[in-house]
């Protein structure tokens, strides 16, 4: 008896697994991209990229563009547009319109969080002008949010760019003694650019980094293992391997904090005068740590003026001090002393003497 | 005095081994580490190396029990307390077993709901789940340590996914280190409580353990086994995530897995939750396997009824909790009372049988 309910029940819950509901890649439009643009207070532009994959092998993007005030009730709204559901598991960019960054991003990246569909792998920028603009634009036969973030990836890999994914950012909002940046992007001449960072004042932009910077900001802020970097007009140098070190003494009255900058490069182009090669070596090396450690400076006090913490300063001193007071921090961290020191190793010039 | 239990239904003393480990490693792995930070911070890793110790403590205190007793827990419960307060101490932990595994099945669901099938019925998982449970459990104790050895060494590849937030991690968060007072640590100690529960099933199996005596140090291998998981598992959180965006991560393992990239996998979570049934399952059977013989030598009824009728229990409980809320308030009340189940009945229990042992001893 038992064993034929039994048997029936199994036979019931094979049916059953066919209760959930199906979701069939070809009835789906699954996007790439989403970009945010700033309308009015509490009401954002959201354009969603979804690629199109022809009958011909070539791929297109199409664009959506919905203005709402919360970024699910934009998602929703695409739906009413387009003749698949649109889902957002294989979404991989987000970007945000450098005004709308301004105003504060949190909102709308949490959501992103919160979704368990959303990779953390996700990546955001922000883009200096009108996001649409961007989005909209087709690049040769590629789809355009995936060739806004192969751009972006490729630049990364390069050590142009620090890594920064959704966890990082969110790493960097939640963390105590530190702020998030991101990547700024520009469109030029139907072109996307990397046209430096954007720092971030916990969720709101304040100011960039340009391009020139871009190094130095680079090889601050994280282990690199590539860049390069152009001293004074003559002289161009790959980094091979940098490393930064962290020095804070008088952590418990004002602390001073010295970063050691240790960068090994080999020469990639050198077109001042002919000298010998161990002197050309002295003097390159010379240079740079000079040009590095001034540009370095001069980037800390304005993060200093700003109040923003993006390499972290905050957490070197949080993971060396019992009994952090975060605030007393807040207030110190305008006025403290930071120094930077620089050695560069030269190692290699080429095949060609 | 119980008849022994024939030998065809005993189990090897090594397989004490994947027993513990496995009833231990439960849904608490999931997402843990928000829990026990709350009050101690990031030096809650330390908490996860104390109880891992005081747990040793316990099993040790709980083969000393069962050393000088002859049966399981109800039998020893009904030699020092008499017939009805014994057997009032074992309904008490029969029904703690089995809201145990009700709230081991329910979490499961709720992670299945949330992070895949939001719209998965809890009847419908629950009676699949539960039909595979009683052809598990029906097979009777060598079928369920079968379970928890594949549920053991099967999802073992599981701890390899940490590789990858270490490209994320910054250990810097675990500094300064002891920057939390010891009242903090205590506190946190007990949070983590829930994830190293379940352990005190042993007080029913070990009467269907092949030479019980040899088989202590294989339960103190497999807890320690199970600390170690839960001690690395906390590290690589704690790097990858920061303070307070951890207090925000409800299943803070699950979210490590949104990082984790794959050429032929995009969300690795899939895997990982499917892959978790074969974790769930062998804590459940072990579970109700030793609530529903916790029933047969309560009230002499035939194990087999007793299981269905848990069974049915089970499934009825599992559909009456609709959310979010009332899941986390089974899950804060369970580990509560288990905690103060392991931490303090389980030594009163001891000193009481000592006592008992050496009054017997000198009568």
């Amino acid at each position: 008896m038992i064993k034929t309910i039994i048997i029936l029940l199994l036979f019931i819950s094979s049916i059953l697994t066919g209760c959930v509901k199906t979701q069939i890649l070809d009835d789906l439009h699954l996007d790439s991209a989403i970009g945010y643009d700033y309308v009015a207070k509490d009401l954002i532009q959201g354009t969603a990229v979804i690629p199109v994959y022809n009958p011909d092998k070539s791929i297109s993007s199409e664009t959506f563009t919905e203005t709402s005030s919360l970024s699910k009730e934009f998602l929703i709204k695409i739906d009413t547009k387009s003749p698949k559901t649109v889902e957002t598991g294989k979404l991989e960019l987000v970007l945000f319109s450098s005004e709308l960054a301004g105003h504060g991003i949190f909102d709308l990246v949490d959501n992103f969080q919160r979704d368990p569909n959303i990779t953390t792998n996700l990546l955001l920028a922000v883009v200096d002008g009108e996001v649409r603009e961007m989005l909209t634009t087709q690049f040769k036969n590629e789809d355009t949010g995936r060739y806004v973030s192969q751009i972006i990836e490729q630049n990364t890999n390069l050590g142009l760019l620090p890594k920064k994914n959704l966890h990082q950012f969110m790493f960097d909002y939640y963390s105590t003694g530190m702020d998030p940046f991101l990547p700024l992007l520009k469109l030029e001449n139907d072109q996307v650019t990397v046209s430096g960072i954007a720092l971030f004042d916990k969720d709101k932009f304040v100011d960039q980094i340009d391009f020139s910077d871009l190094f130095v900001f680079t090889v601050l802020s994280e282990t690199s293992e590539n860049g390069s970097y152009k001293v004074r007009t003559d002289t161009y140098v790959r980094n091979l391997g940098s490393k930064r070190k962290f020095l804070v003494r008088n952590i418990k009255t004002t602390p001073e904090i010295t970063v050691n900058l240790q960068i090994n490069g080999i020469i990639r182009q050198h077109s001042g005068k002919k000298i010998q090669q161990k002197k050309m070596y002295k003097k390159v090396e010379q240079q740079m740590e000079q040009d590095v450690k001034e540009q370095a400076e001069k980037m800390i006090k304005k993060f200093q003026t700003l109040k923003i913490d993006p390499l972290g300063f905050g957490e070197q001193v949080r993971s060396r001090t019992r009994n952090w007071d975060e605030k007393k921090w807040n207030d110190m961290y305008p006025t403290i002393n930071v120094n930077v020191k620089v050695d560069v190793k030269i190692t290699e010039s080429g095949v060609f003497e | 005095m119980p008849t022994a239990i024939k030998e065809r239904f005993l189990v090897s003393p090594f397989l004490v081994f994947f027993l513990v480990n496995s009833i231990q490693i439960g849904i608490g792995v999931l997402g843990f580490q928000r829990y026990i930070a709350k009050s101690a911070g990031y030096d809650a890793w330390i908490a996860v190396l104390a109880f891992g110790f005081i747990v040793n403590l316990l099993i040790w205190m709980i083969y000393n029990i069962m050393k000088k007793g002859n049966g399981d827990i109800t039998v020893i419960h009904r030699d020092l307390f008499g017939k009805w307060i014994g057997g009032l101490f074992s309904l008490f932990f029969v029904v703690y077993l089995l809201f145990f595994t009700i709230t081991v099945l329910r979490t499961f669901i709720e992670v299945i709901q949330v992070w895949m099938f939001p719209e998965i019925k809890v009847w419908a998982f629950s009676l699949v789940f539960l039909i595979l449970t009683y052809y598990v459990v029906s097979g009777g104790f060598r079928t369920v340590t079968g379970m928890s050895f594949l549920g053991v060494v099967l999802p073992l590849y599981l701890l390899l996914t940490l590789w990858f937030p270490l490209e994320f991690a910054n250990f810097r968060n675990l500094l300064p280190i002891l920057d939390h007072s010891l009242k903090e640590l205590a506190i946190s100690t007990k949070d983590t409580a829930l994830s190293y529960l379940g352990f005190e099933t042993l007080f029913m199996f070990y009467p269907f353990i092949k030479q019980p005596e040899k088989s202590q140090k294989w339960a103190h291998f497999g807890a320690l086994f199970t600390t170690l998981i839960y001690l690395v598992l906390t590290i690589v959180s704690f790097g990858y995530y920061s303070e307070k965006q951890l207090a925000g991560t409800v299943w803070a393992t699950l979210s490590i897995w949104k990082i984790v990239e794959m050429p032929f996998v995009e969300r690795f979570e899939y895997i990982g939750i499917a892959t978790y049934v074969l974790v769930i399952l062998p804590n459940i059977c072990l579970s109700i396997w030793s609530s529903s013989r916790g029933v047969k030598q309560l009230f002499g009824v035939k194990q087999h009824t007793a299981l269905i009728v848990l069974l049915v229990i089970i499934f009825v409980v599992n559909c009456l909790l609709t959310n979010r809320t009332s899941v986390d308030m089974l899950n804060t009340n369970v580990s509560h009372i288990g905690f103060y189940i392991i931490v303090l009945y389980i030594p009163f229990l001891f000193i009481i049988s000592q006592i008992h042992h050496k009054v017997r001893k000198k009568g």
